[in-house]
């Protein structure tokens, strides 16, 4: 299987064909901060060769961080919270910067419905109020995010308020449900839901361009993107979720080292322009949390565990970075470049930091060899167990596998009991993990 | 730095100070935050001076009580308000100014939020200068003021008034009221003159807190070290520094205990601190020996990011340092430490109050 891997940052541009999972040939070049398609092509034409060979192309890119930087391309979204009679004085997004708030929220409607922590109902959903406020804002937002309290417990009034406004609303006017997206916490939750809201026209922007500029090289093969977690999914699902893209960049130079060296564990340290990243990966996949912080704006639908130093750095704060990141004693440092280590050594000397295999093309050599799969959190209502979640769900993953860009029956099932951020409430909740054999 | 018209870098400041006098408590920082940003949002924050306050003066505490966990899934709002105006009406009178009840990166801003939604004041002070986990573990109490008449109220506009004799009799009542309101309320409570109010309460604290949260916030631009700074704001001791080992926590009766273990780097190479809390940090212990205890602050900061946490957001392997910050005079009497000795005898101190000044 001949791949073409990509990754697309503000700083560089790699590309590398890989065979098999073996690295043929690699390119690179810097970008800028907006990454047009000509310094896209620039790196594809640098690599020579028979582009009429490549079979699949897998693609890192951040979706939503040039958008975000620069405020472009975002869509208007209307926000309806499902929390009547509470819910109606806390604005949403209230926290984003300004200019940023102003650009992606539209509308706020408070509408009947959602529970309480209890499950029981702070109001009866109400299918006409639905209808009336989708007709307040038709041609007026881009996208409607849909949010509820305890919606990932109880998503019962959101999986119904999802339904009526699916089915009444034009096909240009999608909807999203915080209980699709999101984890327990309400206020990440609903602004994770918004910013994917908000972020899928930019998202569609951008993958059309990059098929446009492989359509240019004659590469017609199915094109997969990279999500934060190390796992990739298809460019349809990357347009409707580009929040799972955020730090993917990041995530595809740790799986450029999990496969160059062939190692499970360890740490990367990645210097990306200004910003040096370092975080652990463990068990094959970048080591991920629920909360990701961009910029004071915090969403909990995941991301790789990873500290980012961009401001005055001290050797101090540096040794501290790395140190808080090695979670086991097999812990080995790695380098993304040369240029890493020279940047990180300019503090100190920091002994035991390799320079990873594939230095300088790390990833797009990770993106090439990632794997097709999903990381899908439950929360169940009741105290399960993994095999019984594992038995009973089993047909829910891989229908999520499938239309992330997977075929059913290459899906391999993991499941764990992961700890609760909040709510003890007795329930439970699981990482499911389903990937590519 | 601060003016008595808060604005939203004030907001971000406070939120930031108050966690680290919140003592591992004090709410979620992040709906602190929202919170917040709405207060200032819908109105104009005044900060008054305790030296401001008329002697007839009204003042009522404003905070919020129920589940921490349940805060983060819905928020208290026009609970806080309505709970003010259900006690206005059961008194016949109209208040004049407001007082948060503890330092908290949540707690703090809820009392914002009341005053931006009723155009009264905030004042300076709060009941103890720090977050604590039960009722009664305020100057209010140690100068008897009354905890009640008492207003519990939840956003669907119902409210209780509670008329008992003591604070952990009103915590348990309004407690079980939180619950049948869906787990949160919004609660009006010790009512009391101006001239009470600047013999209680801590003052101060609203712009201490937001002095540290300047100090760490312009460090972190600097390149400071963060322990550096804390110090120079407050009089904060540096217990400890190191790596977080394990935190286990567990609920019992809507609180949460637990142990926090820091393993010692740097000039506590081979050392290791102990930090047992009761949703607060209550005693701290070095090599099984206690270094320092309630009513003292023991705050913990992420050393890389300058971030206050609370127990919460306390994670294994995060390198953090532990502030020692001294109580406030008005609390740190032998009056005040009896407040927490019950406390600190479950968690395995029965002994005096040691000032960590004192200990080598």
């Amino acid at each position: 299987m001949v791949t073409l891997g990509l990754c697309i940052r503000e700083s560089s541009i790699e590309a590398v064909v890989t065979k098999n999972g073996r690295f043929i040939i690699g390119s690179k070049d810097r970008s800028s901060q907006s990454i047009g398609k000509d310094e896209i092509s620039k790196v594809i034409n640098k690599l020579r060769f028979d582009f009429k060979k490549i079979e699949k192309v897998h693609i890192a890119l951040d979706l939503l961080k040039y958008p975000l930087s620069s405020i472009s391309n975002l869509g208007k979204i209307a926000i309806i919270r499902l929390s009547y009679p509470i819910g109606m004085y806390e604005e949403p997004l209230i926290e984003w910067p300004n200019k940023l708030r102003k650009a992606v929220l539209g509308k706020f409607l408070v509408a009947h419905g959602g529970r309480q922590f209890d499950g029981s109902p702070l109001s009866e959903i109400d299918e006409r109020e639905l209808l009336k406020y989708l007709e307040r804002l038709r041609g007026k937002v881009d996208a409607i995010a849909l949010t509820s309290p305890f919606s990932t417990v109880y998503n019962e009034d959101e999986s119904e308020a999802f339904e009526v406004l699916r089915k009444a609303a034009p096909r240009e006017l999608p909807i999203y449900a915080s209980h699709h997206l999101g984890d327990l916490d309400f206020a990440y939750r609903e602004n994770a839901t918004a910013l994917n809201a908000s972020g899928c026209k930019a998202a569609m922007i951008q993958v059309s361009s990059i098929k446009e500029v492989l359509k240019n090289f004659g590469i017609d093969a199915p094109t997969y993107f990279l999500q934060n977690n190390g796992l990739l999914m298809s460019n349809e699902y990357a347009v409707q979720n580009p929040v799972l893209t955020i730090n993917s960049t990041y995530s595809s130079q740790i799986m450029g080292v999990i496969t160059a060296e062939r190692v499970q564990n360890g740490v990367l340290i990645d210097l990306d322009g200004k910003e040096v990243k370092i975080g652990p990966f463990a068990g094959g996949l970048p080591v991920i949390v629920e909360i990701v912080n961009i910029d004071g704006i915090k969403i909990n639908s995941g991301g790789p565990l990873l500290r980012s130093l961009k401001s005055k750095i001290s050797s101090k704060i540096v040794q501290k970075a790395i140190g808080s990141m090695i979670l086991s004693e097999e812990s080995k440092i790695y380098a993304s470049t040369q240029e890493t280590i020279q940047f990180v050594e300019k503090f100190g000397k920091y002994p035991g930091i390799g320079l990873s295999k594939h230095a300088g093309f790390l990833g797009a050599f990770g993106v090439a060899n990632a794997k097709i799969g999903a990381r899908i959190v439950k929360v169940f209502r009741e105290k399960i167990s993994e095999n019984e979640a594992k038995y009973r769900f089993i047909k829910d993953a891989k229908m999520i596998f499938q239309r992330i860009g997977g075929s059913p029956k290459d899906a391999r099932l993991s499941v764990e009991i992961a700890p609760l951020p909040t709510l003890p409430l007795g329930v439970t909740r699981l990482i499911l993990l389903v990937k590519s054999k | 730095m601060i003016s008595n018209a808060l604005n939203r870098n004030d907001l971000e400041d406070i939120v930031i100070g108050a966690t680290v006098l919140g003592a591992g408590g004090g709410g979620p920082v992040y709906t602190g935050r929202i919170i917040g940003s709405q207060a200032i949002k819908d109105g104009k924050i005044r900060l008054l001076k305790l030296k401001e306050l008329k002697d007839d003066a009204n003042v009522v505490v404003s905070f919020g009580m129920g589940s921490p966990v349940v805060h983060k899934e819905r928020w208290l709002d026009y609970d806080l308000v309505r709970a003010l105006h259900a006690l206005e009406k059961y008194l016949g009178t109209s208040m004049t100014a407001i007082s948060a009840f503890e330092q908290g990166g949540c707690n703090t801003p809820l009392a914002m939020y009341t005053a931006a939604n009723t155009g009264l004041p905030i004042l300076d002070g709060d009941g103890v200068g720090r977050a604590v986990p039960e009722l009664q573990m305020t100057t209010f109490d140690l100068n008897k003021i009354s905890i009640c008449p008492m207003a519990v109220a939840d956003a669907k506009s119902r409210a209780a008034i509670l008329e008992v004799e003591s604070a952990r009799e009103a915590e348990a009542l309004a407690r079980a009221i939180a619950v049948e309101y869906g787990g949160l309320a919004g609660v009006a409570a010790y009512p009391m003159t101006g001239r009470q109010a600047k013999r209680t309460i801590v003052p101060n604290t609203v712009s201490l807190a937001c002095k540290i949260g300047h100090a760490l916030r312009t460090a972190k631009e600097k390149g400071d070290d963060f322990y550096s700074v804390l110090s120079e704001v407050t009089k904060a001791k540096l217990l400890f520094r190191g790596s977080v080992s394990s935190v286990e926590s567990r609920t019992v009766k809507g609180f949460d205990f637990g142990t926090t273990i820091i393993l010692g780097e740097d000039e506590f190479e081979d050392k290791k601190l102990r930090i047992d809390f009761k949703n607060e940090n209550m005693i701290a212990w070095m090599n099984r020996k206690p270094i320092v205890m309630v009513p003292d602050l023991i705050s913990v900061v992420d050393d890389v990011s300058g971030e206050p946490l609370t127990n919460v957001d306390v994670k294994k392997g995060l390198k953090v340092f532990v502030a020692a910050i001294p109580a406030h005079k008005k609390v740190r009497t032998t009056k005040g430490y009896k407040m927490f000795k019950h406390v600190l005898q479950i968690l395995g101190y029965e002994g005096e109050f040691l000032r960590f000044e004192e200990v080598n």
